[in-house]
């Protein structure tokens, strides 16, 4: 539905996006992870048309989205957009925002402005941090849009209202699917809202695939060190830890059912790693970018 | 409704809300005007002063000329990133903007004219000597639509002119903008004078003498040319965001 | 209940709590079962992680499907369940208890004393 080709795009000498490759199916709701500055509100933002690649291409449904209104009625972005809301009255945002996306449903709108108990008549920039978030959130949910990116989504809310947030996600999801992109930092708290997770690593594509194909490749693996050189040796592990006479090797490879089999007999314990850790091993090298 | 549609809409929902406001301070101004010069003496009057002539609707140009340019401007601080933040295309943009210029200028035309019909009778009214030679106009002799018409090409080409700078403002910041025309104007100044000296000529004619088919083609070339400009610039600017 | 945090895949665990319900009688044959949607509810999860669930226990002939009515147990489900458990309680859970008891040294006739004394030796 959602075709990236090798994407390229700098910022002066620093090269943000390298040779971005990215393929998304219908339908299904995407995490994007990353470090702070690796790239991810510029992949999002060019793949919604507001800033513009310096090469490569971004289709959706075979079409080149920027400048193509044709691909951009399908898409809605939300993201801190502070800037240009401030003077606005959330009320008239709504509307502008009724007439911009051709499928936007107003009693959603409203529902969802009373489960927030959100002033529409508020100035945005007399809102909340977490208000304002949630202005943004009411327009991307009830945009309808077939694309539904989310960047940040979780920026200044408490945890009350994030919960309810990734409840009326989930639930409009069921009812009416599209597809949605949420980057986010919270990633344990969110794991469980993505289909499939992307993460990005310098500047490329390190990892996509099923979340629940990728956790399981991700196990610890805690024993004596002379019944893991046997592992340590032909997968990729991730962390080692050292924990009086055991070993804590932090593996993301296969393991075949024998494999296990013997580890377990040799007194190897297995565990799963947690998404998020999993995350920060993959990407702890990441060198973040000061200050963009 | 296809994204033009829903731009061309979007867009006048701005202009409805700026039309409002402009009508109510033009025609507020000039009531003041008309109620302090009934009220004063010759030597403090509000309006367009010429010896003893006097025009209080005339000053609505200075009032109308600053609204345009704001309004040109913040187009481009405002409606722009919401625009495309709502996914509209700059193209679609920069039509709608053309559009709802045409409509704006046009609108605040009307009103002008009118206003400046009646200037003369209620000014004679209040006991003073109405002002009627405006150099584009005259409104003892002029068809008010010929009034309307010259004015909204005025504003128009005015407000042409403000989109393109306002597009430049957007797409490369103040400081840029002021050194890159400051640049040019010395450049134009060392290299031929003339060319500075005749474009302000033009200018100051163009203001204070009636629309001719010859300064007619050059307004227009310049609408359309200051709009094509913007759209220029317009068409590969990144929208301001926070880089994460 | 769902563990969301523990090492088992979450649609696994989704299988295997309806698989609960069903030995239970909480869900008996022809009931329905929750669908996607109440399960991303209640757990705030994925909708199609409950899905990969579902198909699962379809697979195995547990539940079936109504076209545009959802899933429902199937007919001998429970038996079903039975047998694939069974199956597993000598497979991994025995081998398990065997393991550990070698650990801790405790002969095989303690192991036979045990289950001829618990229960009245059956």
């Amino acid at each position: 539905m959602l075709e990236v080709k090798n994407l390229n795009k700098s910022y002066g000498k620093n090269q943000v996006l390298t040779n971005v490759n990215l393929t998304l199916e219908e339908n299904k709701i995407y995490g994007l992870l990353g470090r702070n500055g690796v790239g991810k509100t510029t992949l999002l933002n060019i793949i919604a048309g507001q800033i513009v690649k310096d090469s490569g291409e971004v289709k959706l449904h075979n079409q080149d989205v920027f400048e193509n209104s044709k691909a951009m009625e399908d898409i809605c972005i939300v993201e801190d957009r502070g800037a240009a809301f401030g003077e606005q009255n959330v009320n008239r945002l709504f509307e502008l925002a009724k007439i911009m996306y051709k499928d936007w449903d107003e009693e959603y709108k409203n529902y969802l402005v009373s489960q927030f108990s959100l002033d529409t008549k508020k100035k945005y920039k007399k809102l909340s941090r977490g208000y304002q978030t949630i202005v943004g959130l009411i327009i991307g949910l009830a945009s309808r849009s077939s694309l539904t990116i989310f960047d940040e989504p979780s920026l200044g809310l408490d945890a009350v209202f994030r919960y309810k947030f990734y409840n009326l996600l989930l639930g409009d999801y069921g009812k009416n699917p599209r597809t949605i992109i949420i980057s986010t930092h919270l990633i344990d708290e969110v794991s469980n809202l993505f289909e499939d997770i992307i993460i990005l690593s310098q500047g490329e594509v390190m990892i996509k695939g099923e979340t629940h194909m990728l956790l399981k490749k991700a196990n610890f693996l805690s024993g004596k060190e002379e019944n893991l050189l046997k592992i340590i040796d032909s997968k990729k592990v991730i962390s080692r830890e050292e924990f009086g006479k055991t070993i804590i090797l932090g593996i993301f490879d296969d393991l075949t059912q024998d494999e296990i089999h013997d580890l377990k007999s040799n007194g190897v314990e297995i565990s799963q790693i947690p998404l998020q850790k999993l995350f920060v091993y993959l990407t702890e090298k990441d060198t973040v970018k000061v200050g963009i | 409704m296809d994204s033009s549609k829903r731009m061309i809409k979007f867009q006048n929902q701005w202009v409805k809300k700026s039309l409002t406001s402009i009508w109510i301070i033009m025609i507020t101004l000039d009531l003041l005007g008309y109620a302090v010069n009934y009220y004063s003496s010759k030597t403090s009057s509000m309006g367009l002063v010429n010896d003893d002539l006097l025009s209080v609707a005339g000053a609505n140009t200075l009032v109308i000329g600053i609204f345009l340019v704001t309004y040109g401007i913040m187009v481009y601080y405002e409606n722009f990133p919401i625009a495309i933040g709502f996914s509209a295309t700059r193209g679609d943009f920069c039509k709608a903007v053309i559009i709802s210029n045409i409509i704006m200028c046009l609108a605040i035309a009307v009103v002008f004219g009118l206003l400046m019909y009646i200037d003369r009778f209620i000014v004679s009214a209040i006991g003073r000597q109405p002002m009627v030679e405006f150099g584009i106009f005259n409104t003892a002799e002029d068809n008010i639509l010929y009034i309307i018409f010259s004015m909204f090409i005025l504003f128009l080409t005015l407000i042409s002119l403000v989109n393109f700078v306002g597009s430049l403002l957007y797409k490369v910041g103040w400081i840029k903008f002021l050194i890159g025309y400051l640049a040019i104007t010395i450049l134009v100044k060392l290299y031929n004078n003339s060319i500075w000296v005749n474009m302000w000529d033009n200018l100051r004619k163009t203001l204070t003498t009636r629309i001719t088919p010859i300064s007619l083609i050059y307004l227009l070339i310049t609408i359309f040319t200051s709009y094509i400009l913007g759209y220029l610039v317009i068409k590969r600017t990144n929208i301001k965001c926070i880089k994460n | 209940m769902l563990d969301l945090s523990s090492d088992k895949s979450i649609y696994i665990q989704i299988a295997e709590s309806i698989e609960n319900d069903i030995l239970l009688g909480n869900l008996k044959e022809e009931d329905q079962a929750p669908s996607t949607n109440q399960f991303a509810k209640v757990y705030q999860i994925n909708p199609a992680t409950a899905g990969k669930g579902l198909s699962l226990l379809v697979e195995e002939g547990v539940l079936y499907k109504k076209r545009g009515l959802g899933m429902f147990v199937a007919k001998g489900a429970k038996r079903k369940i039975l047998g694939k458990r069974q199956k597993t309680f000598f497979t991994e859970i025995l081998p398990e208890i065997m393991a550990e008891a070698e650990r801790l040294e405790i002969p095989t006739d303690g192991l036979i004393k045990f289950f001829k004394d618990y229960k009245g030796g059956k």
